[in-house]
């Protein structure tokens, strides 16, 4: 298909009789105790929000406590325990339960409207993290209530939260709780990131996607790359506290700054991670309360992946006061400047965009101003930071808690609450109260100020963060005094906000809205089923640029304007230059994500309090429940094409890197991956720094010859898949079953190979770094090696079901690719066990 | 035109990836040096970390500037909206990249300082 827009509208009116109610009945949602079924992403958006402003209530109610301990010197409202436990909670709930879900939620919800698509590629891995997260993350905060919350602050530093220190359940609460956070971020990100590049809608080429598509493109490329440190980092410390593994003790040839390199590069990122979303819902807001185009376009695409990129060289920034080498510190310093150069681009171009226009001044824009300020003071502060002098000054004291909410609240908070503002009307079909959104964002402006300016006196007065009290005397009553006021009034606003929702927000049917005259998709009529027709983008504002598209896609006029298919489905469209390649047939609601979130969140938790039935029933039934829903993911293709409009006739089926599926199955390895080359890191970084020998002399290497024939294994392993996957365009049917099955063997030769050259040799994983690094890796491949087997035999299943033929084979693909990928980690893995030989 | 998704994505952010592979390589090889003490070493009467720092970005700093000619020629030479807008993210991203492999080597320029 031409990427120029059609001439005339794809389709003709009347429509046929029935189009219409058919795409309504596909897309109804269900009713009654079903309604918890539901996977549409702008359901699930909405709960995944709801849950994350309740999220924001729990940790803010917790920051009120220790604003209230903190009010006087020498009080003894909370003892120095539960403040620990306290502020841990507090950083831990609005990081990981309000900050990184609410920009996911924002996404899932918005995405598909902002692009013109029914919905994104996998509603019901959407439903999964939403519910994985909600059970999770609830059961995770009460905790708080039974003396069992962490209390290591949320960055969690060893050897502080290490078995000796941290004894008890508090660490493992904080390390395998996050666990089902970790996960569900992932799968929130695989589906906005496939949702972007491949539901655009025909015409919606990079130049013309809306900012905030940018923006969440590039979050999600950061989480796939960022959140993996963390992931590594909390299961090696789990593994220290359980089995005494010394990753992170220095005694044994580990580490504990190992820990604050493996959390920074995910912390420092994660500060970006939240901020890029609400920049981009900024610059959406910014040109519609101006009622004119973002000016700087270009150059904020530019800054925004110039500060995603240069956001993972930042991390040692956290790292200043650790003794690191004076010139790996200006190499961070030098990074922390220059990550201020893209973020002042994108401030200019909002300035510039609002002075250009007619701004209409309202909520949002009131809340747009307020960010203006709060975050850019906090920038200010943050490059004060990045000076490593000055750090050394103001590290760990009040002036370092002043900035970083400066930067989270102006940066993050404000921007969704003027977002809040601004697209409610697009889910109830009314607008807030502008009288209480004026109130809140002024109350809000004012408490945001009086309580954390103050920190930044009190921090350079030497008040150090963290403290359950202070003495009397040294100037640092009225700092405390103003910012526990300041945090009532603070709290104030937010609570008018939420009375504001709760009096003034109800999730409306159809609607038909556009109250602030934006220019982009998401204002177009919306029911159930999203648009009623799919249009091509000829603009980045078309709304702008044809005023009539909003009668013309509710008419049907424009593509795929009922259910081609018969059910649930929306267009893919090539990931560049956005043309249209196929209709995707999206699955209907279900309990099965419901189960598997539940499952999951119940494994994680129930494994931390040791209670291993539960946990393994939590564990059989998220298996069972995702191997069912997987089960129907990949329909038979109909071998017919679909008239869409416009003289399109596009299949329902597609293989290879066309197929949305592969798409996930590449973005998982990149996860994957990611973990994997920072198991690697640990290796090397260990290596480097442990002086006594790597491994010390009393410890022998893995055998050389178990390391070697496990390679080979490897490579038989390949070899058959390969000749399996030459063997399905043929339809040998048998041949491909006994290829994978012939392929799977080899794996497991591997891997007890590879377990092998450990077991026979003196090493313990208990002894030194070195060898609970070798078995770490080793056991990494065993997970892998049990995931091949999962999907081999999910494969052979259906194989031997007819299910899979030369035409319908994404799933044969999917677990092609992760085999070839998984036997190169195996053969790194095994190289880098074996490298200190190269030492000797 | 059509776009192939591997060639865009390696143009668009050619120039900040090579910074961060710079980075990253800056970064362990300043860290090795201390770690393993041969940070005092020198190469032709040249302190070899502060050398290495330098011919690294450098040698970065070319790469970077062919991608930003690169995509300057895009941007100036093709007619297509949506190439010429590829062009112009990267070679302002490139330019980007450039300022901040600037702010990277100035410390090992013009400071004569104890690497470790």
């Amino acid at each position: 298909m031409s990427s120029r827009p059609p001439d005339e509208l794809p389709n003709t009116l009347p429509r046929p009789a029935g189009e219409f109610e058919r795409l309504q009945a596909v897309w109804k949602r269900p009713r009654g105790w079903r309604v918890l079924t539901q996977v549409n992403n702008t359901a699930i958006g909405l709960w995944y929000i709801g849950a994350a402003l309740l999220f924001l209530v729990l940790g803010g109610i917790l920051a009120l406590i220790m604003r209230t301990q903190l009010v006087v010197p020498g009080n003894d409202l909370v003892d120095y325990d539960l403040y620990n436990q306290l502020f841990t909670m507090h950083g831990s709930v609005m990081m990981f339960l309000f900050a990184v879900p609410v920009i996911e939620a924002i996404g899932i919800l918005l995405l598909p409207a902002m692009q013109g698509a029914r919905d994104l590629p996998f509603p019901r891995l959407s439903a999964y993290a939403f519910w994985a997260y909600f059970v999770g993350g609830l059961v995770f905060f009460t905790t708080i209530f039974f003396d069992l919350a962490p209390d290591g602050g949320w960055f969690m530093y060893p050897p502080l939260t290490s078995y000796e220190f941290s004894p008890g359940l508090r660490t493992d609460f904080w390390l395998l709780g996050i666990g089902f956070i970790e996960i569900s971020a992932i799968a929130g990100a695989i589906e906005i990131v496939v949702g972007i590049l491949r539901t655009r809608p025909p015409g919606m080429t990079l130049d013309k996607m809306p900012i905030y598509l940018w923006a969440m493109l590039i979050v999600g490329a950061m989480i796939i790359f960022g959140f993996p440190p963390v992931i590594l980092a909390t299961a090696l410390l789990e593994l220290e506290r359980a089995f005494h593994w010394p990753f992170f003790l220095a005694e044994k040839g580990g580490d504990p700054l190992l820990w604050q390199h493996l959390f920074w590069l995910f912390g420092h990122p994660d500060v970006y991670i939240i901020f890029l979303p609400a920049a981009g819902l900024v610059s959406m807001m910014v040109a519609t309360m101006a009622q004119t185009p973002l000016i700087g376009y270009r150059w904020i695409v530019v800054a925004m992946l110039a500060t995603g990129t240069i956001s993972f060289a930042l991390w040692v920034h956290h790292m200043f006061a650790t003794g690191m080498p004076h010139l790996s510190l200006s190499f961070f310093s030098a990074a922390s400047m220059a990550v201020a150069i893209p973020a002042g681009l994108q401030v200019f171009s909002w300035i510039a965009t609002l002075w250009r226009g007619n701004v209409q001044r309202t909520t949002p824009t009131y809340f747009l101003l307020g960010f203006f300020g709060v975050f850019v003071l906090g920038g200010l502060t943050g490059v004060m930071l990045a000076v490593v002098p000055y750090d050394w000054q103001a590290h760990d004291t009040y002036f370092v808690v002043a900035h970083l909410h400066y930067v989270l609240i102006g940066g993050m908070l404000f921007p969704v609450f003027a977002g809040i503002y601004y697209w409610a009307p697009l889910i109830s079909g009314r607008q807030l109260s502008e009288r209480m959104g004026t109130w809140a964002c002024t109350i809000m402006f004012i408490g945001v100020n009086l309580t954390f300016f103050p920190m930044h006196i009190a921090g350079l007065l030497g008040m150090p963060r963290r403290v359950w009290t202070y003495a009397d005397g040294y100037g640092l009553e009225i700092y405390n005094l103003l910012s526990t006021v300041g945090a009532f009034v603070f709290a104030a606003g937010i609570g008018i906000v939420l009375l504001d929702l709760l009096l003034h927000f109800r999730p409306a049917g159809k609607v038909n809205t556009n109250p602030w005259r934006a220019g982009s998709l998401e204002w177009l009529p919306q029911d159930e089923y999203a648009i009623r027709s799919i249009p091509f983008v000829t603009n980045r504002d078309p709304l702008w640029a044809n005023p009539s598209l909003p009668e013309e896609v509710d008419a049907g006029q424009h593509y795929l304007p009922g259910t081609a298919t018969g059910v649930r489905e929306t267009i893919v469209t090539s990931p560049i230059d956005a043309r249209p390649q196929y209709v995707l047939r999206l699955p209907g609601s279900s309990w099965l994500p419901v189960l598997a979130g539940v499952g999951t969140a119940v494994f994680f938790l129930a494994l931390t309090v040791k209670w291993m039935v539960i946990a393994v029933l939590g564990a059989i039934v998220a298996l069972v429940s995702i191997l069912m829903w997987l089960w129907q993911s990949d329909p038979a293709p109909s071998g017919k094409l679909f008239d869409i409009g416009g003289g399109l006739s596009l299949p329902d089926y597609m293989t290879g890197s066309n197929s949305h599926s592969w798409w996930s199955m590449v973005v998982l390895m990149l996860v994957d991956g990611s973990i994997f080359a920072c198991l690697i890191f640990t290796f090397f970084y260990l290596w480097t720094v442990t002086l006594s020998g790597f491994p010390p002399e009393s410890l022998e290497l893995p055998l050389i010859g178990s390391s070697v024939a496990a390679a080979l294994a490897w490579a038989v392993s390949v070899a058959a898949m390969y000749v399996s996957n030459r063997m399905l365009p043929q339809k040998r049917m048998g041949a491909v079953g006994l290829t994978l099955t012939a392929a799977l063997a080899g794996v497991w030769i591997a891997f007890g190979l590879s377990l092998h050259a450990l077991l026979e040799t003196n090493l313990q994983p208990q002894l030194h770094g070195y060898a609970s690094t070798a078995y770490t890796t080793v056991a990494w491949q065993g997970l892998h090696a049990v995931l091949l087997t999962l999907m081999a035999g999910f494969t052979l299943v259906r194989l031997w079901l007819g299910m899979i033929d030369p035409v319908r084979r994404v799933v044969f693909d999917n677990t092609r690719i992760m085999w070839y990928y998984c036997a190169a980690q195996g053969v790194l893995a095994l190289l880098v066990m074996s490298s200190p030989r190269l030492a000797m | 035109m059509q776009h192939r998704f591997t060639a865009t994505t390696f143009l668009v952010a050619g120039g900040l990836l090579v910074w961060m592979a710079d980075f990253v390589f800056v970064y362990v090889f300043a860290a090795l040096a201390c770690a393993r003490g041969f940070d005092d070493a020198s190469l032709l009467g040249l302190p070899v970390v502060p050398l290495t720092t330098v011919l690294a970005s450098s040698l970065a700093g070319a790469i970077t500037v062919a991608i930003v000619r690169r995509g300057y020629l895009m941007q100036r030479r093709e007619s297509d909206e949506h190439t010429r807008f590829i062009g112009f993210v990267a070679w302002a991203g490139g330019a980007l990249a450039l300022v901040a492999l600037v702010l990277l080597i100035m410390p090992a320029l013009v400071v004569r300082l104890n690497v470790c």
